[in-house]
């Protein structure tokens, strides 16, 4: 023990030394802090300085009239742009706690991976840290028609994505499974997000804050962000979109379905369907050197609601609703099927499927022509709806008699 | 036959020379005056036995010490009053008399020389010198006033006996032996410091004590060299093998319950005179996350609380530090929305976050340091006035931020929920080591504060036993039983280490 | 009492055994599997689990033949003085060259994944200190104190990490394995046994552990824990970051560690595998220069070893920082060089002396049957 007093001392010598500033410059109080929550990255067309990156930090002022500061600075590479960007922050920027990486449009037309790597490689911004495409507009447009709304960005990229199971037309992609899916060919998807004009029907306040003069999310620049769908990457970049129904077509491919509605129409009568359990499975067949992938689609509904009255539900009319609403589901999986053949990429992992059910024959014969087989592959869907139960009532509500 | 040491002057500074020379005194009261009458509570009292022979004997007690009322009921008035010895003839009859129980007195005892004279009179005994014999006789008058034995203040209990040990040696090893009735409890007595002459205890049972541990504690008592006994401290730092080590190495228990549960399981007590406190040895880690409760209560319940004792004493050493480390050095570690409100929250504080830290804790130790010592009437105002001043004020005034303050008195709690405060305020030391270290370099500081602190209690052995038992030396399940899971009572065993070297 | 005998039980030896291999265990199996051997790769422990088996029952041959020697006296023995002395001269080299290397990953890790500021050698100095001022001067016995109770650390955060891994992987993966992956399967353990092989290195004390008799059946039992919890570790990393990107990976764990999070808020549990790696690579440079000291005592002759901690301890500074400049050759010297000596070092060699003892004995008894 008493050998134990003397090396803390010989330490607390070596640490008080007058070298003690220089040797340890790892100390940053946290309220010295820049935090990055979300952060757009586009392209410059400004000559060397190729990239541009915006941040968006939420605003640690008490009595702050905008829940963001943001700040755009262009730089020749990812980290250049980001050291440019300190020189400017009142505080150490600081990317640890970014959740979210938005890409604009003609960045994400050019390349994905050269803009992302510097998030991927270097380790202050986690592993957790979501890509996100914008589409139509470059992130920076888009970061500064959210400010200028007052609307606290990375929470309202957050809800969206926390909302994502409500309709299931896409779903949260991380850094790392966005490189696996990547792995192969440079093929893959990532989730898209669009800025939208303000519609007649969508009109969203928030109770909590007063808005400010001329801020109001009323009028002609009141935008509203929302997620569409998918962005098709090919050869690491972006070149088609799936929006709504078919990324859900996707998500049903890739077995990620956790809800959403399917709107039967029966003789002029809509009737909604819940979506409370979906599943898929890929079955890959290889017969006599032919290959052949059939796609096993299960979904589950709860009958919600019927628009009119006064209708007798019975067995016949189940049946037709169940096989209507497979109908449409086949329908969503075929476009996107048609869409990747059309491109031919195959981002929805039947090459992953045979490869798992046929090693050997896979990395031995198909491995090598796999793109010039799928393009031409017979897929087959096929589509199993059941409605489970009705909800709270199981006949029509005024529908007189009741067998 | 006068001796020849008689003459000599009283030595004055060499006590054991003091001892020989009043050894070596010739028994009468005269003696006896010069070695003791300086002091106001020294008694002496001729007794007449025999009016018309003139047969006096001398009778001698320190005043506060003794029973007067078992003195003359049961001692003058039978001197006095027997038809026998008021008719005795000489002295050498009337010791005789004396000597074969004509004082109806239980605990006598014939005394041969002059220091066992003074020994009985300090220990509370009443002397009898028979001047022309040179001879003696003491009566075991103990009957001084002492603490009737209270519920316990120290540690508490909910379902165990409320009975505490007292200042007096005698009571204590009355109270073990109530609750061991067997042959085998042994209580060895000694003397410990050449000045105090305090008696010291052993406590022991003989089938289950390991005897190499025995033997080891016997051999650092007898070395003790000292001038009094009167703190266990002395005792404390004799028996323990390494001074350095910051954690506690004896386990001190004023309830005879605790003590009696160990004795029974190998270990060996010490009572010492004059300390309400007791001893108990070997001592290891596990002895201080146990509470006399755990073996009255659900085995679950008490395994549950058992690790939380553990958790808590964990989250008492490296919370504070651990803060520090997430908030200066990697702030990656810090969930996004905790870390942003935290900044917010110290907006416009001046102060690093690890000065903040360290003024807190020093704040809260402060506190209860106060609360301790200072008088139970103003008491109370400091904890008023503490918790106003830390809990509030200091937040509203810029001073330190709200999350520090929280981690801070996350910190205390834990602490305060070990069982054993000697242990905690280690804890605590430790806990401001861990502080310092993180604060110069983050986590890594953290991980060396840990390595020391494993690395101090490693090399710790109590009377040869590993302070981290059992967790460090034992192999076999067995071992581990009675350590972080409380067994059922029925499969209790002692301990590994006594098991192994018995 | 123990701490003066200076000697430890065979359980306290190989739970040693278990921490020491720990640190490498986390930063290399990862990498090095998932590139040889892709999916597969959690499979390769079942090669190195019957290497390891295998070469605990050749050790123990030799243990079981002389009881309560050091294995260099041991090898003295089998061999004669001569190139016993040179082969503990060559352990001796290998020895401190490990001990560079480990701390020089040691120190580069810290400051690639926690400080990205800090000058490398600070954490070497104070490392060093500690270990060769208070853990090795403390000696044996306090040494394995400290990593029996790291080993308890060490095993409850492996646990909670794995059983925040766990729930995540998937199968996908972890499939298909056929036929084509058996060679990859080997070429994956190769690293794994290199590492494994530090059995070897700690019984270089075994003169200083006691109920060598146990030393078949509790090193089996051991080897067999390795193998599941290596399988559980290599299972948890390739089951949720895929072969591919482990495969690009500097630090697998961490990478894999970071992306973790508990109910959605709490972050940050790579800390706890900061910390186990930090107590890890503690045990295993401590244990290095134990049995450096251990040589150097065997090599020279020599009582007492405690003036030479200082200067072991020194040279090891003075290695770590001659290994490597960068993270590059470091891994190219390790893959190309080093898991190759280790298993050489470690392996071949006891295994060739027990088959050279073996021959003896029975060439012994064959001439002694003949003068009969």
């Amino acid at each position: 023990m008493r050998k134990m007093i003397i090396v803390v001392l010989i330490l607390a010598v070596i640490f008080f030394a007058t070298s003690f500033e220089e040797i340890i410059r790892g100390r940053t109080e946290i309220e010295t802090l820049y935090p990055i929550t979300l952060a757009g990255i586009d392209n410059n067309q400004n000559g060397d300085t190729e990239y541009l990156i915006s941040t968006v930090s939420p605003t640690t002022e008490e009595d702050a009239v905008k829940p963001n500061n943001i700040m755009t600075v262009a730089g020749k590479t990812g980290f250049d742009a980001n050291r440019n960007i300190g020189m400017y922050a009142e505080n150490d920027l600081y990317w640890g706690y970014a959740k979210y990486i938005l890409i604009g449009e003609e960045a994400s037309k050019e390349s994905v991976f050269k803009y992302l790597d510097f998030f991927m490689r270097d380790n202050e911004p986690r592993m957790t840290l979501t890509p996100l495409i914008v589409k139509g507009m470059s992130s920076r447009e888009l970061i500064g028609l959210l400010y200028e709304q007052n609307i606290d960005i990375s929470n309202t990229v957050d809800n969206i994505i926390d909302n994502y199971a409500i309709l299931s037309y896409a779903f949260e992609m991380p850094f790392v499974e966005f490189i696996d899916l990547m792995s192969d060919k440079k093929n893959g998807y990532l989730p898209c997000f669009e800025l939208e004009d303000e519609r007649l029907d969508i009109r969203i306040e928030h109770g909590g804050q007063e808005p400010e003069e001329g801020e109001t999310l009323e009028g002609e620049h009141a935008k509203i962000l929302r997620s569409v769908g998918y962005a098709i990457i090919k050869d690491d970049k972006v070149i088609d979109y799936i929006l709504f129904e078919q990324g859900r077509g996707l998500n049903w491919i890739i077995d990620e379905i956790v809800s959403g509605t399917i709107v039967v129409e029966h003789e002029g009568v809509k009737y909604n369907l819940e979506i409370i359990e979906g599943g898929s499975k890929i079955v890959p067949k290889i017969k006599d050197e032919k290959l052949k992938a059939e796609i096993k689609v299960n979904v589950d509904n709860i009958l919600t609601e019927i628009s009119k009255q006064d209708i007798a539900i019975d067995d016949e009319l189940m049946k037709t609703l169940e096989r209507k609403s497979s109908e449409i589901v086949k329908k969503e999986v075929m476009e996107v099927i048609d869409l990747v053949q059309k491109h031919e990429i195959d981002i929805i992992g039947i090459g992953d499927k045979f490869y798992h059910r046929y090693p050997v024959k896979w990395e031995k014969k198909y491995k090598e022509k796999w793109e010039d087989i799928f393009p031409k592959l017979d897929i087959e869907v096929t589509v199993d709806s059941t409605i489970e139960r009705s909800a709270r009532f199981y006949e029509s509500i005024l529908s007189g008699e009741v067998k | 036959m006068k001796k020849e040491t008689n003459t000599k002057e009283k030595p004055s500074v060499k006590d054991s020379l003091l001892d020989q020379w009043v050894e070596n005194l010739e028994i009468n009261s005269d003696n006896l005056k010069k070695i003791l009458s300086k002091s106001a509570d020294f008694i002496s009292k001729p007794v007449t036995i025999n009016s018309k022979l003139n047969i006096v004997v001398h009778m001698f007690f320190i005043d506060g010490l003794i029973n007067h009322q078992q003195i003359s009921e049961l001692i003058l008035k039978p001197l006095v009053n027997d038809v026998r010895l008021v008719n005795v003839k000489d002295e050498k009859s009337l010791f005789n008399y004396i000597e074969q129980g004509v004082v109806y007195f239980s605990a006598q005892n014939t005394l041969t020389n002059m220091y066992e004279i003074t020994d009985a009179i300090l220990s509370g005994n009443v002397v009898i010198i028979f001047n022309e014999l040179n001879k003696a006789i003491a009566f075991d008058t103990k009957g001084f006033q002492m603490r009737s034995i209270t519920t316990p203040t120290e540690e508490t209990s909910l379902k165990g006996s409320k009975d505490t040990f007292v200042e007096t040696i005698r009571v204590n090893t009355a109270t073990v032996r109530r609750k061991i009735k067997s042959t085998n409890l042994i209580i060895e007595d000694m003397t410990i410091g050449y000045m105090s002459n305090t008696l010291v205890s052993i406590v022991y049972m003989d089938n289950m004590v390991s005897k190499v541990t025995l033997n080891e504690l016997i051999e650092r008592l007898k070395s003790i060299d000292t001038q009094e006994v009167i703190f266990p401290g002395i005792i404390e730092e004799h028996i323990i093998e390494d001074r350095y080590a910051s954690f506690p190495q004896v386990n001190y228990t004023e309830k005879p319950d605790k003590f009696c549960i160990s004795v029974l399981d190998g270990k060996i007590g010490l009572i010492i005179d004059g300390i309400p406190f007791t001893l108990i040895l070997p001592t290891t880690i596990v002895d201080f996350f146990q509470t006399t409760d755990d073996y009255t209560s659900s085995r679950f319940v008490a395994s549950a609380f058992r690790i939380m004792r553990y958790t808590l004493a964990a989250l008492a050493l490296f919370i504070t530090g651990y803060f520090i480390t997430i908030t200066t050095f990697h702030q990656l570690l810090l969930p996004p929305d905790l870390a942003i409100s935290i900044i917010t929250s110290r907006e416009g504080v001046p102060f690093p976050m690890f000065l903040e830290i360290i003024v807190l804790v020093l704040a809260f130790q402060v506190l209860i340091e106060a609360g301790t010592r200072i008088y139970s009437s103003i008491g109370g105002m400091v904890t008023l006035v503490g918790a106003l001043v830390v809990g509030d004020a200091a937040v509203n005034a810029k001073f330190v931020s709200p999350a520090a303050v929280v981690v801070v008195a996350i910190a205390a709690i834990a602490n305060y929920a070990i069982p054993n405060r000697d242990f905690a305020n280690s804890l605590w030391l430790w806990q401001f080591i861990m502080i310092l270290l993180s604060s110069i370099i983050g986590l890594f500081g953290l991980v060396i504060g840990l390595i020391l602190l494993v690395y101090s209690l490693a090399s710790v052995e109590v009377l040869g036993v590993p302070y981290l038992s059992p967790f460090v030396n034992s192999n076999t399940k067995d071992a581990f039983k009675d350590s972080i899971i409380r067994p059922p009572l029925d499969k209790k065993t002692n301990p590994d280490y006594i098991q192994r070297t018995k | 009492m123990e701490k003066r005998k200076g000697k430890i039980g065979i359980n306290t030896a190989f739970i040693m055994f278990l921490i020491i291999v720990f640190s490498p265990s986390a930063r290399i199996f990862g990498t090095y599997t998932a590139l040889k051997a892709d999916q597969a790769g959690w499979l390769s422990p079942i090669v190195a689990f019957l290497v390891m088996a295998y070469l605990v029952i050749e050790l123990n041959n030799l243990f079981v033949k002389f009881p309560s020697l050091s294995l260099m006296e041991i090898y003295e023995k089998v061999t004669g003085k001569i190139l016993a002395k040179v082969i503990a001269l060559v352990y001796l080299i290998w020895i401190i060259i490990l001990t560079g290397l480990n701390l020089k990953s040691y120190t580069m890790r810290l400051s690639t994944a926690v400080y990205p500021n800090i000058q490398e050698n600070i954490f070497l100095i104070i490392t060093l200190v500690i270990i060769g001022g208070l853990i090795v001067k403390a000696g044996f016995v306090v040494a394995s104190r400290m990593f029996k109770i790291f080993f308890w650390i060490t095993a409850l955060g492996f646990f909670v990490l794995c059983g925040v891994l766990f729930p995540n992987i998937s199968i996908n993966k972890l499939t298909p394995i056929s036929y084509l992956d058996i060679i990859p399967i080997f070429e994956g353990s190769i690293a794994i046994i290199a590492i494994w092989s530090y059995i070897t290195l700690l019984f270089i004390m075994s003169e200083n552990i006691i109920g060598m008799k146990y030393f078949k059946k509790r090193g089996l039992q051991i080897v067999g824990y390795l193998y599941l919890a290596v399988t559980l570790l290599l299972v948890c990393l390739i089951g949720n970051s895929g072969s591919y990107v482990l495969s690009r990976s500097t630090f697998p764990y961490l990478l894999t560690v970071e992306q973790m999070i508990l109910l959605e808020t709490i972050t940050g549990l790579e800390a706890i595998l900061v910390v186990l790696w930090i107590l890890s690579d503690f045990a295993l440079v401590t244990v290095l220069i134990l049995t450096s000291l251990k040589l150097v005592k065997y090599i020279f002759n020599l009582e007492d070893t405690t003036m030479f901690t200082n200067l072991v301890t020194i040279i090891a500074f003075y290695t770590t920082n001659l290994i490597a400049n960068n993270y590059y050759t470091m891994r190219d010297f390790s893959y190309n060089y080093v898991y190759m000596i280790n298993i050489i070092i470690f392996i071949i060699i006891p295994v060739l002396m027990s088959w050279f003892n073996k021959l003896r004995t029975k060439a012994q008894k064959a001439l002694a049957k003949n003068s009969n």
